[in-house]
């Protein structure tokens, strides 16, 4: 039995001193109510923040706790656990079957070993602008489900209130609809787009647009549609609901940084591009 | 005083190896498997998580070495490129399709590689693993011997072999 010095073999500025494996989530509420502690779930980020210099006493490891991994339905809703990783989304046969544009989407994200080990409650509480699930949970309306630690009650958050505040992120909740969902990714990091448009049959009745990125404030804007549209009027009128879209971003959720003319130009350019492609599906 | 960190027990299957390891919760799994147990392959480059150099397999995996607390890895399988070869000392079908194309300059992403595309063939094997390209980005080779990469890598999707 080998005894590993840890530290000194690591060159690493780690202070941790204990990592605890709790079974339930209750468990890990109780932990993490002891000062300097941190959640540990994929820790790609957790540690490279370590290895800055963030002081963490205990690390609380998520990955153990059944309650927050996996997928499931409930209703007309798919909820996905806080510590499920990536490709364990990208893979997962309901997810495919049910929504099979968040597979597409996680599966285009990072790369093969980050999404092997990063988690779904990690990309969103990371606290890095350009990640990109924030985005995309947006546009599909989920819901961010939360127990406080300090009190066990649950609450539950929209994605663009996402912070976590004493709070564990137990799972993420989509609804499910008959909807497109359209991404632009080209200028990611700096501008990350994603849009829902609401179809039935050949007409697309509504819809939402969100931006994110580094270059952004994840932000979130439904479409203004009078009436259902046929695929030909959508196609006519795209041009009008782009220009409707973004300027109905309330003014606080208005780009950000030094690029924002352009990135909102090009943000309604995407949304536009994203109306006449539904435009011309609906009317195949 | 700070107190030192308290040791945990790890149970690991490396390269086939069960080990029990008394790790300290600080430790990363890049050093445990070079600086304690001496399996020098895994290279450590960014210590980001940017390069891959440091890739191993867990559970059959692709992951990060250098982002991966050992004491995470509990009731783990992980593979380095030690593990790849047969106990006869035979190359794994990966490294020779490497060798054939004479793959390596410098040689400090190959490691890493090589583990890189060991998991793309198992994930081949169970449906799951998309476009070898979309594998590609993930892991940085400094010399940009990336023409080279992709023959080799052409070679082994053209091919019916797997490992």
């Amino acid at each position: 039995m080998a005894i590993v010095p840890g530290i000194a073999a690591a060159r690493k500025r780690i202070g941790v001193r204990r990592f605890l494996r709790p079974a339930t989530i209750a468990q890990a509420c109780a932990a993490a109510r002891e000062p300097g502690t941190a959640f540990h779930a994929g820790g790609i980020d957790l540690v490279n923040a370590l290895k800055a210099g963030r002081e963490v006493d205990t690390l609380i490891a998520l990955r153990g706790i059944a309650e927050l991994r996996g997928v499931s339905l409930t209703g007309d809703r798919l909820e996905i656990g806080a510590a499920t990783t990536h490709r364990e989304i990208e893979t997962d046969s309901l997810i495919r079957r049910v929504l099979p544009g968040l597979a597409d989407y996680v599966a285009s994200l990072g790369n093969i070993r980050i999404r092997g080990q990063g988690t779904i409650g990690g990309n969103l509480l990371a606290g890095e602008a350009g990640y990109e699930m924030a985005p995309l949970l947006a546009a599909l309306d989920a819901t961010l489900h939360f127990v406080d630690c300090a009190s066990d009650q649950p609450s539950t958050r929209s994605i663009l209130d996402a912070q976590p505040d004493g709070r564990l992120l137990v799972a993420i909740s989509i609804p499910l609809r008959p909807r497109a969902l359209i991404w632009k990714r080209d200028l990611r990091p700096a501008l990350s787009f994603v849009a829902t448009l609401e179809r039935t049959g050949r007409y697309v009745s509504g819809g939402a647009g969100v931006i994110g990125g580094a270059g952004a404030i994840t932000q979130r804007a439904a479409l203004a549609f009078a009436r259902p549209l046929s695929g030909a009027e959508l196609i006519a009128d795209a041009a009008g609901l782009a220009r409707a879209w973004i300027e109905s971003l309330p003014a606080a959720a208005r780009l950000d940084g030094p690029g924002t003319p352009y990135c909102r130009h090009v943000a309604e350019i995407l949304m536009r591009r994203s109306l006449v492609e539904t435009g011309n599906d609906a009317a195949a | 005083m700070t107190q030192p960190p308290e040791t945990l027990r790890v149970n690991l299957r490396i390269n086939g190896e069960d080990m029990a390891l008394d790790v300290a919760p600080n430790t990363i799994l890049a050093d445990l498997l070079r600086d304690t147990l001496g399996l020098k392959g895994t290279k450590v480059a960014c210590d980001q998580g940017a390069c891959g150099a440091c890739t191993v397999l867990l559970g059959g995996a692709p992951v990060t070495a250098c982002l991966t607390l050992a004491v995470a890895a509990e009731g783990s399988e992980i593979r380095t490129i030690e593990g790849l070869a047969d106990p006869s000392g035979a190359l794994a079908y990966v490294q020779r399709a490497f060798l054939a194309a004479s793959v390596p300059q410098c040689g400090f992403c190959t490691p890493g590689m090589v583990m890189l595309v060991e998991a793309y063939l198992t994930a081949r094997k169970s449906g799951t693993a998309g476009p070898l390209e979309t594998w590609l980005g993930a892991n940085i080779c400094r010399c940009s011997g990336y023409q080279v990469f992709r023959r080799a890598l052409a070679e082994i999707d053209d091919k019916a072999e797997t490992p």
